[in-house]
């Protein structure tokens, strides 16, 4: 089992549906994609009004996708019981072992850009 | 027909989210139970919902305290099946950590509802209970937990089934059981430390299943077969859903806020009635100085200087009365743990006086003031002088024939009396000085008010403004209002009394004898008489003199007029009148029958007379002498 990360450099999501990936992979069992919400344009830095939708798909052949699971990750800073939240994510189990490629739509709603910056880790 | 666990993928984590989705790996059959176990520590998460693979609906979510993460169970009674759907939970707020597990149960295709569910329990302990539930049927039993501290993973609890962990940094798990029938069920976890721990719990039956009377094939053939069968689909279409349930929640909703609070003061103080004032005030000391009868040793007698100062209004010793605010604002309702919003309460107090109306007291100002005239030591008298301020008598008595006055001067002003002569035993009469003072003390005016005393208060709740009613919640504030200025039992200051200045000098005491140092000390005034020395004089007194009669009584007898009669015609004869030496007049001299001659050193009269009966005036002065 090889862990295929997929860097994803500072980059401005504009509002509307943008593909990271797909990461090519091969007898994984988990995957999951995590940003930095602090980067400048990122999540901490716009209003609550915007969002970004993430949606971790697989395919075993490249063409046929599914979903695996997904997040929605709001913007604004968001201070929760255990402090200021700077990092989103999502991760799951249950990738199937014969699955090849690995991407994640994202969903950019609100009234503006987004820039995130993180990795898509599949392992 | 019982509940099986189809599938249960692996949750999905989600970090700095609002909602998260996971999907079936496998397809959902149709009329299947979809279960979704979701914790977030979001702030305020709201109701939770869901979307995919059917409808959803949620039981109330429970909050385990130690780790803020809120516990909750959502519900797809009647999947649609024939895909595999991605479930995505969503909340309020986004959750540091949020974590997502879903499951399939099958049941024969048969729909299901929910039987009951708890309203979920925290607790801390190695073994997470939730509350029993009573279940009507072969229901599938689900709970969902949490350790709230620690690193050790909930596992299942007896009786139950293990379904999966959420994953390792929420330590949430859930476990399931099927019930062969109705009863009571208990949903219990384990954890090998003991940690805080939040569980909630609910069972879902096959809808229907308890509606379904087992039915005995009365007869064989085709009319029980098709009855039969009948029974069965009525049982299948009747998979109603429960009842739509309504919640009324008593007590205030989060965010509710009260409508605004009013709070009205009454201010009542005691004592001084509004709009009554001060009476007049007044002053009037009166100063009486007698001098009788010093005689030689004597000394004057005691002088009497009294002042009374009377202000009328509030009696000596007396005070005003208490000045008590109390104030109570009864909020009703609050019983909640709900917050307040800020809660501002603004208090200004404006003490402007006072103005009741209630006189003052008494005020009682007295002044004894003593003159003490010290040392007439002269072997000296007065005789009977009397002196009246205004009007002065001089009535000397007793001087006995041939002694005579001095020079007498009386003058009104810088007035001297200067009487000379007056022999030992001779007694002045009383003198008697009368001075009127008015006293206005400047303080309170009459009629003049304290100003007004003005409290003003806001009470501005924030807050609740629905109108749901919390419990009694009361708040009590107990203001004191003193009122600055006559502190109670305070009396009146020093009242000054500045009466006239009184001087007395008396002038014209020959001896040598000094009057020793009288003083009149009234208030802030002081009456010194200084300086009767031995050259004689008293201070300045203003003696106003009046009219003086002298009767002197000094010709003697022998020595009056008596009738001088001149007879015999041709005589010449002379008459010489002694004893009048001042510049009197004469009267008239009858001459009858004749003339008369008067002669006197400067002058000569003749008097002719032809007939005895003729009487001839004339008249002549005698020279001054």
């Amino acid at each position: 089992m090889t862990t295929h990360t997929l860097t994803i450099n500072s980059t401005t999501l504009p509002v509307g549906v943008t593909t990271l990936g797909p990461v090519n992979v091969g007898s994984n069992s988990h995957a999951g994609i995590s940003i930095d919400r602090t980067i400048v344009g990122g999540l901490n830095s716009v209003s609550a009004s915007s969002a970004i939708l993430v949606l971790i798909q697989t395919s075993v052949d490249g063409v046929t996708w599914k979903d695996l699971c997904g997040a929605t990750w709001p913007g604004g800073v968001i201070v929760t019981g255990h402090g200021q939240i700077n990092t989103s994510s999502v991760d799951t189990g249950d990738v199937d072992p014969a699955v090849t490629k690995v991407k994640v739509i994202a969903t950019v709603t609100g009234p503006a850009s987004i820039a995130i910056a993180g990795t898509i880790t599949v392992t | 027909m019982a509940y099986v666990l189809a599938q249960n993928p692996t949750a999905a984590n989600g970090g700095g989210s609002n909602s998260i989705s996971k999907a079936f790996a496998s397809t959902v059959t149709a009329h299947s139970l979809l279960v979704a176990f979701i914790t977030t520590d979001a702030t305020a998460p709201g109701t939770f919902t869901a979307t995919g693979g059917g409808t959803w609906a949620s039981i109330a979510a429970i909050k385990e305290p130690a780790s803020t993460q809120w516990l909750c169970i959502l519900y797809c009674l009647d999947a649609t099946g024939g895909t595999a759907p991605t479930v995505q939970v969503s909340w309020t707020g986004a959750g540091t950590f949020n974590g997502l597990v879903i499951a399939e149960f099958t049941n024969s295709g048969v729909a299901s509802f929910l039987d009951t569910n708890t309203a979920g329990t925290t607790g801390n302990s190695t073994t997470p209970t939730d509350s029993a539930m009573t279940a009507t049927d072969v229901d599938a039993v689900v709970s969902w937990t949490l350790a709230g501290a620690g690193t050790n993973q909930p596992t299942v609890g007896a009786g139950f089934t293990f379904g999966t962990n959420q994953d390792t940094t929420d330590l949430a798990a859930w476990e399931y059981k099927i019930l062969s029938g109705a009863g009571s069920v208990t949903p219990v976890f384990a954890i090998s430390a003991s940690v805080p721990w939040g569980i909630i719990s609910a069972a879902f039956a096959p809808a229907g299943a308890a509606t379904v009377a087992p039915m005995a094939p009365a007869q064989p053939g085709r009319t029980w077969l098709k009855y039969f069968k009948h029974r069965q689909k009525l049982a299948l279409t009747d998979a109603s859903s429960p009842a739509a349930q309504t919640l009324t929640p008593v007590g205030i909703t989060t965010n509710e806020v009260f409508g605004a609070t009013a709070v009205s003061n009454v201010v009542q103080p005691l004592g001084i009635t509004t709009g009554e004032v001060l009476g007049t005030s007044s002053v009037t000391s009166s100063y009486t100085i007698s001098l009788s009868a010093i005689n030689t040793f004597e000394q004057f007698g005691d002088v009497v200087v009294s002042a009374t100062v009377a202000a009328i209004g509030i009696p000596s010793a007396e005070q005003f009365g208490t000045t008590a605010v109390t104030q109570i604002v009864s909020a009703q309702g609050i019983t909640t743990a709900e917050r307040f919003g800020t809660d501002v309460v603004t208090l200004t107090v404006s003490g402007v006086g006072i103005t009741t109306g209630e006189a003052f007291g008494d005020v009682n100002v007295q002044t004894v003031t003593s003159i003490l005239p010290q040392g007439i030591t002269t072997g000296e008298v007065f005789g009977n002088t009397t002196i009246t301020p205004g009007s002065v008598t001089l009535s000397p008595q007793g001087i006995p024939t041939g002694e005579v006055f001095g020079d007498v001067i009386v003058s009104v002003g810088a007035s001297s009396v200067t009487p000379t002569g007056i022999n030992t035993g001779e007694q002045l009469g009383s003198v008697t000085i009368t001075t009127s003072t008015t006293l206005q003390p400047a303080a309170i005016t009459t009629g003049a008010l304290f100003g007004a005393v003005a409290l003003t208060q806001t009470v501005a709740a924030v807050g609740i403004t629905t109108a749901e009613r919390f419990g009694d919640a009361t708040v009590q504030t107990v203001v004191s209002i003193q009122t600055v200025g006559i502190t109670s039992s305070e009396m009146f200051g020093d009242t000054t009394l500045t009466p006239g200045s009184v001087t007395v000098t008396t002038v014209g005491i020959t001896t040598g004898e000094v009057l020793g140092t009288p003083s009149v000390q009234v208030g802030a005034s002081a009456v010194n008489p200084q300086g009767v020395t031995s050259g004689e004089r008293l201070g300045t007194t203003t003696i106003t003199v009046g009219s003086v009669t002298l009767s002197p009584t000094g010709i003697r007898s022998e020595e009056r007029f008596g009738v001088t009669t001149l007879s015999g015609q041709g005589l010449q004869q002379t008459l010489t009148v002694l004893g009048i030496v001042t510049a009197e007049l004469f009267g008239n001299l009858n001459a009858r029958y004749g003339s008369a001659q008067v002669n006197n050193s400067t002058q000569v009269a003749v008097v002719n007379s032809s007939t005895q009966a003729e009487a001839v005036s004339f008249s002549m002065q005698t020279p001054v002498i």
